[in-house]
């Protein structure tokens, strides 16, 4: 394979493509970068360092490290994270959200978890309101079957649950003016108006907590780096309002299966779901881009390229947890002895494992779906 | 009386001297006609008052909606207000015709308080405001306790004497 022309890089709320530079992301979104003491912080609560700590999935945060003082002082801290449920859940949504359940467990908080069916539904042309609240609840049973605590979790449809929301977004949104939220969305004056509006709801779940319980609560959101310019106006106007500003904490893409840019819904061969019956997704697994080379003979010779394998990139962030296994499995790829045809099929079977478990999982959430809706203040 | 002021009327902000047909043109809405109000009157019996003297004067469709009715079709009734402060007589005139259509074509009327508005309008509303923007807060988007205020107001304006004379009060002045 010859090097291929850098992609342009897009990194919007509502489209991740090209080759994502994260350097170049961290310097242009003003964060700042993960460190070792925010990573050993984090893994001393909670009793291990979690594989996506050790595996730099967290590239980039904005005051991780006061949200860690504040815990450390012995103050409430919480949690806030969400989707745009526009179809089916794959892999890469939950990185985030496998993230939140080692957090809600390290440091007992509340986790609000926010289904933005209103956005999906103001942005796509082909999504009706019904079938964004649908995939609402569907989606949820993916978040149920992470793990996460049900007394501690609440998950919000925009729409279903308005009336949980409604009347701290309207505090937000008239702290928010049209020229912030065109300039900071990009939007046009040919958008729709609810667009416009969204914003405040998404932004208002940062205080939700603290509303809630009538005291100022740190939060803490661990999502992809492409919902910063949500937390950019959040934080501008938290402190007018009286609350904290929200704390963020940014992970990486999962890549797709085919070369570059991230696991996308809307590319349905480059991604596996959570829904996708095990052997599919091992079909998709089999068929992916790889770091190999165009002959076997070349690649004994020359060895094979993890750096650039989306296929090592899954064993990296997912399915390898063991890093005395990963360095031998890099080794073996590099030194020609282990073929792509081998290693694929490894993944895949893995792949297929954690597919069945987490089937399991996410159809007993159907019978607890209730006990994680947000509930009216007690 | 003072200089000749620009008439202002939006949604917002209603002062100067209105001039009720140069609103109709520049809304592009109809007059209530005499042939409208015949109309009106075979279902109400007698005119209401308002329609008599010319409290509501400029419609939209409500030719149609009468089409619609007589065809044997039902029609519902919306108004609202925008609760910034203690209501006043010249608020009740809609409410207390919109009773009446109720009663006459036996309509649901829904009834907006869009205390969001308000907020969201007004600078010196917020979030420690008072009266009854906060009550309907407290009460729920259903405004539950705004409508428990909104009838007690008219409760107190219940006797029929004494609801005419304030309404005809209230007509005069805004004739004048």
């Amino acid at each position: 394979m010859t090097d291929q022309e850098r992609q342009e890089m897009v990194v919007t709320p509502w489209e991740v493509s090209g080759d994502i530079d994260y350097n170049k992301l961290i310097e242009q979104f003003g964060v700042q970068h993960m460190t070792q003491s925010i990573a050993d912080r984090i893994a001393e609560h909670a009793g291990y360092m979690h594989m996506q700590l050790r595996r730099g999935v967290y590239i980039s945060h904005r005051d991780t490290d006061w949200w860690l003082d504040e815990y450390e002082k012995g103050n409430k801290v919480g949690l806030y994270t969400g989707r745009g449920p526009s179809g089916h859940v794959h892999l890469g949504h939950l990185l985030p959200w496998f993230f939140c359940k080692y957090l809600q467990d390290a440091f007992d908080a509340d986790l609000y978890f926010q289904m933005t069916d209103d956005e999906k539904f103001l942005h796509r042309e082909d999504l009706t309101l019904e079938e964004a609240i649908r995939l609402t609840y569907d989606n949820s049973l993916d978040v149920i079957a992470c793990g996460l605590d049900p007394e501690k979790t609440h998950i919000i449809s925009d729409s279903d649950h308005i009336q949980h929301i409604y009347k701290l977004g309207l505090k937000v949104a008239k702290r928010i003016t049209f020229s912030t939220v065109k300039a900071v969305f990009g939007l046009t004056n040919s958008d729709n108006i609810g667009a416009i509006w969204h914003p405040a709801l998404q932004a208002m779940v940062c205080f939700l907590q603290s509303d809630r319980e009538g005291k100022n609560t740190p939060c803490l959101i661990p999502a992809a780096i492409d919902q910063d310019p949500y937390w950019r106006i959040t934080r501008d106007i938290a402190e007018k309002l009286g609350y904290y500003k929200p704390a963020q904490i940014h992970a990486k893409f999962l890549p797709g299966l085919a070369e570059g840019g991230k696991m996308s819904a809307s590319q349905p061969e480059t991604a596996i779901f959570t829904t996708d019956p095990p052997k599919v997704a091992a079909k998709k697994v089999m068929s992916s881009f790889t770091g190999g080379r165009d002959t076997v003979e070349e690649q004994r010779r020359l060895g094979g390229r993890p750096e650039v394998c989306n296929v090592y990139a899954y064993y990296y962030f997912l399915f390898e947890d063991d890093d005395e296994a990963l360095r031998e499995r890099e080794l073996a790829c590099k030194s020609g002895s282990l073929l792509c045809g081998e290693c694929k099929k490894q993944l895949a079977d893995r792949v297929k494992a954690f597919l069945v478990d987490f089937q399991a999982k996410r159809e007993k959430a159907k019978e607890v779906l209730d006990d994680f809706l947000i509930k009216p203040v007690e | 009386m003072a200089g000749k002021e620009a008439p202002v009327v939006t949604p917002w902000e209603v002062k100067g001297k209105i001039d009720y047909d140069r609103l109709m043109e520049r809304f592009g809405t109809e007059p209530i006609t005499p042939e409208l109000l015949e109309r009106i009157k075979r279902h109400t019996g007698r005119l209401h008052h308002m329609l008599r003297r010319g409290v509501f004067y400029s419609h939209r469709d409500l030719d149609a909606i009468l089409d619609h009715y007589e065809g044997g079709g039902r029609f519902v009734l919306y108004t609202g207000r925008g609760p910034s402060g203690p209501v006043h007589l010249g608020h009740l005139v809609p409410w207390t015709f919109t009773r009446h259509l109720q009663k006459i074509f036996g309509s649901k009327l829904f009834f907006q308080f869009t205390d969001d508005e308000r907020m969201l309008i007004r600078d010196d509303i917020d979030e420690e405001g008072h009266g009854l923007y906060v009550d309907c807060l407290e009460g729920g988007i259903d405004c539950r306790e705004c409508h428990a205020r909104l009838a007690e107001t008219v409760n107190r304006f219940r006797g029929r004497h004494r609801r005419r004379r304030l309404i005809r009060g209230g007509v005069e002045k805004m004739l004048e």
